[in-house]
């Protein structure tokens, strides 16, 4: 009896066994696909000819659904989403969630053979260009995509129909005086170093995404080094308030709760006044900042791979990008498009000065920059460390 | 009578007059030799293999994880030692692993003292509209803790809170006056406080309710007072409970993370539950170290469970059922009656009454108004969310999970149960052990091993995958429900049927299940709460298609649209109220202390 409860025993354990196992296996990734053999095919088309976008509508329509994975603002991408499906009867589902994470979810059912993503959209470049060597991201050139700034885009895989932002430091304009507003918008990081704005200051900390990590770099290692340094970040710790992430600092300085924060994109007030344009928010530009946009590509896995090819022709086009300009109040990068940003009328509004941006696909080069903000560089503990941040 | 001295002890009902004795030594003789030889029975091999697939193997993927260089199935994932070492042999998480403990040693300390002492006052005295009261301190369940940290971080910010703005021009204060800051500490161990002492008062009150008052009217009768009897008779019969609730909450305690980071704390302490979040959200992204703190938190929780289990079996030999009605006799308080109904007023006014006010006004302003003075009202944000298809699909998943994820888990744990407490087979011990597991593992670090184990599987991207993590998750509290119904039927119940003929299993559907009825819709009624409002095991594996309203409102809150959130979160209050009121007239249950 006693071999016959070891033998259910060793059944039960490796029924566990098989199923842990089953767990780790890999599944290979996707043969790339082959359009050559002829014909239009909008399922496997890298690009789409003009006289083909009736074939191609008809294929997405007989899909009838598309699933895009993206990293911007839930409400905006919604509603933009809502404009395709009100086009062309294609339903949209979002999965939205910060990029590092949205990227690893995307990434784990690639790796699995279980893709939901048709259309792939990131802030990060990094992640993108990854996407693009394990073959989950297929070419796919939208007849709008060379409309896009190039050095913004990897032509042929993604383009940032999304939108432009750069990085700010927003602030309460209900809670903030003049005199220190005039202060914050000669020198935003060295004047918020000042003890008068103890208390007063909410940030996002490096960990949050390599865009926020750049942000930093450029004041301990970049070209705001000099001015700012790890002894002026120092200073700033001592103001400061709250660490987290940037939509909950946004919501805490529109509700006052801190007057400051950065560093934020400006996509976020814009989003922010699109809403309600009478919220107590507004931003400027430090120097020098990061800018960066969201990319977006067609999943080579996709499960509707006709729907998606239409959304990245819908998005690349002119409707589609004015239509997210219009509805987000950001920045269109699109070559012709409207300018959408819902703040560039307002008074206290000062462009950037684009020579004082380092676009983030700069840093996803930067070996010096991986290096120290990687899981083995010590840039991201000696932030933490400066601002006794437990994260 | 050697084979006695051998083998086992005759149980209670064994234990009869001396005539009976010789037979009945005869009886457990033979029934030991028989216990020994018999094998596992089908229904607990059963059990086993569905426990192996629903606990061990999702745990199994978060060790394994725990070895690798990056998520299981990555085509760069590799073994490595790495992210174990960094979190064993380092002294980085030391002080999150020693203020993790205090915390859940302060947390579940509080919790049993308060949760006791209003279990006492609702039970045993003349406090005033005692009935209301008691929903005040059973609401809280029927809020996700996250939304409730949420709620208080609106209402207890300490420059912009709807309590500081407002008292400061009510009160006349200067500007920068701090009435209450709840991103502290304090404040973190505050709103844990709200949202885990119910469980103490659910376990204490439901002890005292059971207990046979004759033992405390037998003290009074011997000139002991209040305060006496309720030191030297009422605390020490409860006292298994007492420890019970104590390490229960202690438990969840030391895997939380919604409610400090909800409550924006920074004071250079992030506790492990916390950590491992980060770890699997912040720049660089990094499962194996997420998954390495979880099975530290594992190994810590363990203990937990320990003393846990060790403290419910001494809850069951203490249990007391009177067979003499004894009239309960009703503490009169005195002077104290008024402070003690305004005590525990306060406790459901902080935990349910302001937070579901501040939700509302969330939901009804066009951005995060808190100065009654120049708060403008609109019913945009709602006609907005009530009017998008994702909240009806949440709705609709949610209906499902809720259906789903409790009546699974009441089935498996009835069958744990059964094994363990009918058939007392070596498997029994085993299986008892398992069913409490999910307890010892932070729900994102769980939901991470099923998310590992089940992509590779058709089920993955269905409401099947969330609704397995929640039977899982809910094991443990389904299986004490079962355990405690089963233990106080009779088995001669059952044996008579099986003499008159019946089999096994229709013994057990026909007499077992019936009796144990109330107690399995006790906890299915409980776990159609938890169901309805978690996030920790669905957040990870939820899509757009099998979204619930709970991760529907926690991703609004993480899109930056507190206003949605709070629209979806009152109404996932709405629905559960709504499902408690159904299941009420449907199964006559009720949800009260006394059920619970």
């Amino acid at each position: 009896m006693a071999v016959k409860q070891l033998r259910t025993a060793l059944v039960a354990v490796l029924a566990a066994g098989a199923l842990a196992l089953a767990g780790c296996s890999s599944t290979p990734a996707p043969a790339p696909t082959d359009d050559t053999a002829g014909g239009y095919d909008p399922t496997t088309a890298t690009s789409t000819p003009a006289d083909d976008m009736e074939a191609l509508v008809a294929a997405a329509q007989a899909e009838g659904a598309l699933t895009l994975y993206t990293d911007g603002t839930l409400a905006t991408q919604q509603a933009w989403a809502a404009e395709f499906t009100a086009k062309y009867g294609i339903q949209v589902s979002i999965v939205r969630d910060s990029g590092g994470p949205l990227y690893q979810k995307f990434a784990q059912e690639e790796a699995a053979g279980q893709g939901q993503a048709d259309i792939f959209g990131n802030i990060d470049a990094l992640s993108l260009d990854d996407a693009i060597d394990n073959g989950w991201l297929t070419e796919y050139t939208p007849e709008g995509g060379p409309a896009f700034p190039a050095d913004r885009s990897r032509a042929g895989y993604y383009y940032p129909y999304l939108m432009g932002s750069s990085h700010s430091v927003i602030y309460n304009t209900n809670n903030v005086t003049p005199e220190e507003l005039a202060e914050v918008q000669e020198n935003p990081l060295k004047a918020l170093a000042d003890p008068k704005f103890k208390g007063r200051i909410g940030l996002c900390p490096p960990q949050l995404a390599m865009l926020a990590a750049a942000f930093w770099y450029q004041y301990t290692d970049g070209d705001g080094a000099s001015d700012v340094g790890w002894e002026g970040l120092a200073d700033i710790a001592a103001n400061v308030a709250i660490i987290t992430d940037t939509a909950t600092l946004t919501q805490n300085v529109i509700q006052g709760e801190v007057d400051f924060a950065f560093p934020v994109a400006d996509s976020l007030v814009g989003n922010a006044l699109k809403a309600d344009p009478n919220t107590p928010i507004a931003f400027v530009y430090p120097s020098p900042t990061v800018g960066t946009q969201f990319g977006m590509g067609v999943v080579t896995d996709s499960p509707h791979p006709a729907a998606a090819r239409l959304f990245a022709e819908w998005a690349s086009s002119l409707e589609g990008s004015d239509g997210l300009a219009e509805l987000s109040g950001n920045l269109n990068l699109r070559e012709g498009g409207v300018d959408g940003r819902a703040y560039s009328e307002l008074d206290w509004f000062t462009p950037v000065d684009l020579d004082t941006v380092v676009n983030s696909a700069v840093y996803t080069q930067d070996e010096a920059f991986r290096d120290a903000a990687g899981p083995d560089g010590d840039f991201l503990g000696h932030w933490s460390q400066v601002f006794g941040y437990a994260g | 009578m050697s084979l006695l001295q051998k083998g086992s002890r005759p149980s209670a009902e064994q234990r009869t007059d001396g005539n009976r004795l010789e037979a009945a030594t005869v009886s457990i003789s033979t029934k030991t030799k028989v216990q020994r030889r018999r094998p596992p029975s089908p229904l607990s091999v059963v059990t086993l293999i569905v426990l192996l697939g629903l606990v061990v193997a999702p745990l199994v993927m978060v060790f394994i994880g725990a070895f690798l260089n990056g998520a299981p199935g990555l085509p760069k994932s590799d073994w490595s030692l790495k992210a174990i070492l960094s979190v064993y042999a380092s002294p980085d998480y030391l002080w999150p692993l020693v203020g993790t403990l205090i915390l859940a040693v302060v947390t579940a300390g509080l919790s049993v003292v308060i949760g006791t002492l209003f279990a006492w006052l609702v039970a045993r005295t003349n406090m005033f509209i005692r009935r209301v009261l008691e929903w005040g301190v059973i609401l809280p369940l029927f809020i996700s803790p996250f939304i409730g940290a949420v709620a208080w971080n609106l209402l207890g910010a300490p420059r912009s809170g709807i309590i500081n703005t407002n008292l400061r021009w009510l009160l006349g204060l200067d500007d920068d006056a701090v009435l209450i800051n709840i991103s502290t500490m304090p404040g973190v161990v505050f709103v844990m406080l709200l949202y885990f002492m119910p469980y103490a008062y659910q376990l204490v009150g439901s002890s005292l309710r059971n207990m046979d008052p004759g033992l405390e009217e037998a003290s009074y009768m011997n000139g002991r007072g209040i305060i006496a009897t309720a030191f030297k008779v009422t605390l020490p019969i409860v006292r298994p409970a007492l420890t019970a609730a104590f390490f229960m909450i202690a438990i969840l305690a030391t895997g939380v993370f919604t409610i400090p980071l909800a409550l924006g704390v920074n004071t250079g302490f992030a506790p492990l539950g916390m950590h491992v979040y980060l770890k699997m959200t912040q720049f660089p992204v990094n499962p194996p170290v997420a998954a390495a703190i979880g099975t530290l938190i594992f190994w810590l929780t363990l203990l937990g469970i320990y003393f846990y289990r060790r403290s419910i079996r001494n809850a069951r030999r203490f249990v007391t059922l009177g067979g003499k009605a004894t009239r309960r006799r009703e503490v009169k308080l005195g002077w104290m009656r008024v402070p003690a109904t305004v005590l525990v007023a306060l406790f459901g006014l902080f935990a349910a009454v302001l937070p579901i006010i501040a939700l509302l006004i969330t939901a009804l302003t066009p951005y995060a108004m808190t100065d009654f003075r120049s708060m403008q009202f609109s019913l945009e944000t709602i006609t907005q969310v009530l009017g998008s298809i994702d909240v009806w699909n949440s709705l609709l998943n949610t209906v499902w999970l809720s259906l789903l994820a409790p009546t699974l888990a009441v089935l498996v744990a009835f069958a744990v149960a059964y094994v363990v407490v009918r058939e007392r087979g070596r498997l029994g011990g085993a299986l008892d052990y398992l069913a409490t597991f999910p307890v010892a593992v932070p729900g994102i670090v769980f939901a991470m091993g099923i998310l590992w184990l089940y992509i590779r599987t058709p089920i993955y991207a269905t409401v099947a995958v969330l609704t397995i993590a929640l039977v899982a998750a809910f094991l443990p509290t389904a299986t004490r429900f079962s355990t405690t119904g089963l233990m106080q039927i009779d088995p001669s119940l059952e044996e008579a049927a099986r003499m008159s003929g019946a089999s096994r299993m229709r013994a057990a559907l026909t007499i077992t299940l019936p009796l144990v009825r109330p107690a399995i819709l006790a906890a299915w009624s409980l776990l159609f709460i938890f169901a309805s409002r978690e996030v920790n095991e669905t957040v990870l594996l939820a899509l757009p298609s099998t979204r619930p309203l709970a991760v529907l409102a926690w991703d609004h809150i993480n899109a930056n649209d507190p206003g949605a959130a709070a629209v979806v979160s009152i109404l996932l209050m709405l629905f559960m109220a709504a499902g408690l009121l159904i299941a009420r007239f449907v199964f006559r249950t009720r949800l009260d202390s006394s059920n619970l």
